[in-house]
């Protein structure tokens, strides 16, 4: 089972990511977007960390929610981030630090991150959803 | 689910018009209708562009026709190349995707005095000294970075606030959609998040698909509507496609957001999330609208500002006799209320347009003064190396379109399949084969906006002319292409 996988859109990046745990989901997903961005990281690499907290209506949504604060805590503080700790994970609100490295650029622009069509499915043990990405 | 349009439910009208019919699926309020020809309708099946036209034809409050334009193409939630018009008087909605992301990304023209000739001994320079004065690539600020309260003013009064800092000329505000400042913005609509991601990106390009680029008049096909344009054959332009940048992403990420949240139940029944919406008239609807109106604000500063350094950068490099006149700046992700004729009467309608450019006809409230008589300059950019068009609106597709036409070539080929297509190195030296600069920090970026990676621009230009939305003026081919990583 690949972690992520490319899917071909003419206008957008969309994955499609598979894990065997919803924690797992949300972390693969978070460490595929970052790896899609392909950073460059800074001479130095700094380690970073925030503590996040979302609140959404549903587990779909917390996905999407998640993934947007991590870009824009990104955007604005020029990181990437590999590394996510749950510290209360729920169907509709997370608590989680997330942990990466100062970066200086990246190859890829995700300008946001959408809720078009996102749909976390549970079948056979093994949860899954596509992700679309305006860039 | 199925996302296919069979081919029998597309019914033609003309040479360059489809119809999907309101019987087509029955949540359907308003019939589709499709601008295109049989040749573009082959590549346009090939994704789901059609069924997205569809969905939005479901949307509460539509009038008249969910349209699709010619270079439409599969996007989320509402597809890239749409027209959707609301009737916000009788519980229309505004959709923060149905503008975009990328609020208010629209084109700037600007018209030189000097000839292709003239420049080609210091194109290499120029376009240099404007890559170094326009910040571009992924994420990267400018060198002008404002406060709280100086970001404030630029929401409120857009491209306005500039040339009160003395950056700019008072034309390239008079020949620029609502004189570069829509008014209505509410800058405490704009969360701190978005502040947080724009306050140092006025003035910078961008990546991705926009660009600068340097170009000559190839071709007139309306002497008298190009003379009004200050359009001369072989003369220069510059073209500047870019958007409100982070500050426009984030406004419209909070806002889907927020009719996600807050209007759960409203949105319950929603083919895709993307298309979430609120009531035009409701708090939530309001808020969004006029944050959007603020980032379209930004938006316009943008392309001022940035119209300006390369203004700069002609007179450093070729001498103080050299002008460069802004010809017209319009939007093509943006909501704008506007009163258009619905079975006989005048109604004020939100008309959302997402990857659609406005092309209002002679005489419509708004144009500059010189442009009245010939209809609004429709700025329409192609690829780095084939053309792009200017076109002048018309009364027709005020009648048929709500006075919108194309934005653009559209895509054919994700990104990576460009990218596997060709290489950035291969791509540059055919452009400059062709006798076209480039000037680039990242040549894979280059490749992912190849023009084999676009519908062909002179296919959709016809259908545009020939549907009588807009009529051909003048084709600019590059000489000069910048673009960020």
């Amino acid at each position: 089972m690949l972690p992520y996988e490319l899917i071909q859109s003419p206008s957008e990046l969309r994955i499609r990511v598979n894990a065997s745990s919803l924690e797992e989901l949300f972390r693969r997903s978070l460490v595929a977007m970052f790896e899609i961005i392909e950073p460059d990281f800074a001479a130095d690499a700094t380690e970073v960390s925030h503590t996040i907290s979302i609140k959404s209506a549903d587990r779909d949504l917390l996905l999407i929610d998640f993934l947007s604060r991590a870009l824009y805590l990104s955007d604005i503080n020029d990181e990437a981030y590999f590394k996510v700790d749950f510290i209360r994970f729920t169907n509709n609100d997370l608590t989680a630090v997330i942990s990466g490295n100062k970066i200086t650029g990246f190859d890829v622009e995700i300008k946001a991150v959408t809720y078009h069509e996102v749909h976390i499915k549970e079948k056979d043990s093994i949860f899954s959803t596509e992700i679309t990405f305006d860039i | 689910m199925d996302y296919s349009i069979p081919p029998h439910a597309l019914k033609k009208l003309n040479d360059y018009l489809y119809e999907i019919p309101r019987s087509f699926r029955p949540d359907m309020r308003v019939p589709a209708r499709i601008y295109v020809s049989s040749v573009l309708l082959k590549q346009i099946l090939q994704d789901r562009s059609l069924w997205q036209i569809v969905n939005v034809a479901t949307l509460p409050g539509i009038q008249k026709y969910a349209i699709a334009m010619a270079d439409i193409h599969e996007g989320y939630g509402f597809p890239i190349g749409g027209v959707a018009a609301m009737a916000i008087h009788e519980d229309g909605v505004i959709s923060p995707g149905g503008i975009g992301y990328d609020i208010n990304c629209g084109v700037r023209l600007l018209a030189s005095n000097i000839s292709v000739a003239d420049i080609k001994p210091h194109l290499k320079k120029l376009a240099h000294a404007i890559f170094l004065a326009v910040p571009s690539g992924v994420g990267h600020g400018g060198p002008m970075k404002l406060t709280t309260k100086e970001l404030d003013k630029v929401l409120e009064k857009g491209a306005a606030r500039l040339l009160e800092l003395g950056l700019g000329q008072k034309e390239d505000i008079e020949y620029c959609e609502e004189s570069g400042c829509y008014k209505g913005a509410d800058k405490d609509a704009v969360s701190l998040e978005a502040r947080n991601r724009g306050h140092d990106q006025l003035g910078t390009l961008g990546s991705g698909n926009h660009f600068l680029e340097i170009q000559v008049v190839s071709d007139i096909f309306d002497e008298e509507t190009a003379s009004a344009f200050g359009l001369k054959e072989g003369d220069v332009t510059v073209m500047i496609h870019c958007g409100s940048r982070g500050l426009g992403h984030q406004v419209c990420t909070d806002y889907v957001r927020t009719m996600l949240t807050e209007l759960s139940s409203f949105n319950e029944k929603i083919i895709d999330r993307q298309l979430a919406s609120a009531p035009f008239h409701s708090p939530q609807g309001q808020a969004y609208f006029r944050a959007m109106i603020a980032s379209a604000n930004f938006a316009f500063a943008n392309r001022h500002l940035i119209g300006h350094r390369v203004r700069e950068a002609f007179l450093s490099v070729l001498g103080p006799s050299v002008s460069l006149k802004t010809v017209y700046d319009v939007a093509h992700n943006i909501g704008k209320l506007e009163k258009h004729s619905v079975d006989g009467h005048l109604k004020e309608l939100l008309v959302h347009r997402k990857g659609a450019t406005r092309a209002f006809g002679p005489n419509s409230p708004g144009l500059p003064k010189n442009y009245r008589a010939v209809g609004q300059p429709v700025l329409i950019p192609g690829t780095m190396g084939t053309a792009s068009y200017v076109l002048a609106g018309t009364k027709e597709g005020m009648d048929q379109a709500f006075g919108s036409a194309c934005h653009g070539a559209g895509r054919a080929m994700s990104r990576h399949a460009a990218k596997k297509a060709i290489s950035g190195r291969a791509l540059k030296d055919e452009l400059n084969a062709q006798g076209i600069e480039v000037e680039t920090d990242y040549q894979r970026g280059l490749a992912e906006e190849a023009p084999i990676a676009y519908k062909d621009v002179e296919a959709v230009v016809d259908v545009i002319d020939g549907a009588h939305l807009a009529r051909k003026v003048a084709r600019l081919k590059p000489i000069a292409v910048i673009k960020g990583d």
